[in-house]
């Protein structure tokens, strides 16, 4: 029975392998959200669960293969029986909520035909700082706690 | 891409992300003409609780889909019908579900 919901940084990454294997040429998404913290967790070999556990991932692409893919995994889809969350197509549009200049500070890797783009763990974390609810701060403190943000200045 | 302010003036100072992603991603794999045809089956379904509301304003939801102008051209040329881009996005059903 796979675990229900989103909470493990291994989740994201055998996704993305997942999706990397589907893609019959090259696309590229950008993943913002706790998906992008489990992801950046999950890269540095940490395992630590994510409290309050996320229902879906938030990625922004501009590849309509890519894209047509992610709305195979929308809610109540097959994709989300299997996993226990889904995915949440965002519009380009939100990755002007990060900080300026987030794009010199992110991470890339590649998984197959797939190229994936993750903010820092700062600047995924400014967004939920500003909204501060009882899960952001959550968020916030997990991501303090496992060592995923830089020193204060 | 529209800039800030022109982003504003069609979506408004709190836009709604799930709206803005149904128009773009809608736009995006309307030109892909098995991913349209599915779209369309799914909103068409029986299943699908938008379906009538989805018939009376198929039309407006399909032009602006299959557009290829601008954010601000399609926004400007639907506010001389009295509606605007923001209240056709809204009207662009959702995918979910496992009948899609």
């Amino acid at each position: 029975m796979p675990r229900r919901e989103l909470r493990d940084p291994k989740q994201v990454e055998d996704w993305l392998s997942e999706l990397g294997d589907l893609l019959t040429g090259p696309g590229a998404l950008t993943l913002i959200g706790s998906g992008g913290l489990l992801w950046h967790a999950a890269r540095r070999g940490i395992s630590i669960p994510l409290p309050e556990n996320s229902m879906d991932v938030d990625p922004v692409t501009d590849s309509e293969e890519v894209a047509e893919h992610c709305y195979d995994a929308m809610i109540g889809s097959e994709f989300e029986q299997r996993h226990g969350w889904h995915v949440n197509l965002m519009p380009d549009y939100v990755l002007r909520e990060f900080p300026a200049g987030w794009e010199a500070r992110t991470a890339t890797h590649t998984y197959g035909f797939l190229t994936v783009v993750v903010p820092s763990p700062d600047d995924l974390l400014a967004p939920k700082r500003r909204r501060n609810e009882p899960r952001d701060r959550a968020h916030d403190a997990w991501a303090s706690a496992v060592g995923l943000l830089s020193p204060a200045p | 891409m529209t800039t800030a302010d022109e982003h504003t003036a069609i979506w408004g100072k709190y836009p709604n992300y799930d709206d803005i992603a149904r128009f773009e991603y809608g736009r995006m794999l309307w030109r892909r003409p098995a991913m349209r045809m599915r779209l369309l089956a799914h909103w068409l379904d029986e299943r699908h609780p938008y379906r009538e509301r989805f018939l009376e304003r198929r039309e407006q939801v399909e032009a602006v889909l299959e557009s290829t102008e601008s954010e601000s051209e399609i926004h400007r040329r639907l506010l001389e019908s009295d509606t605007s881009l923001r209240c056709v996005a809204r009207e662009i059903p959702p995918v979910f579900g496992s009948f899609f």
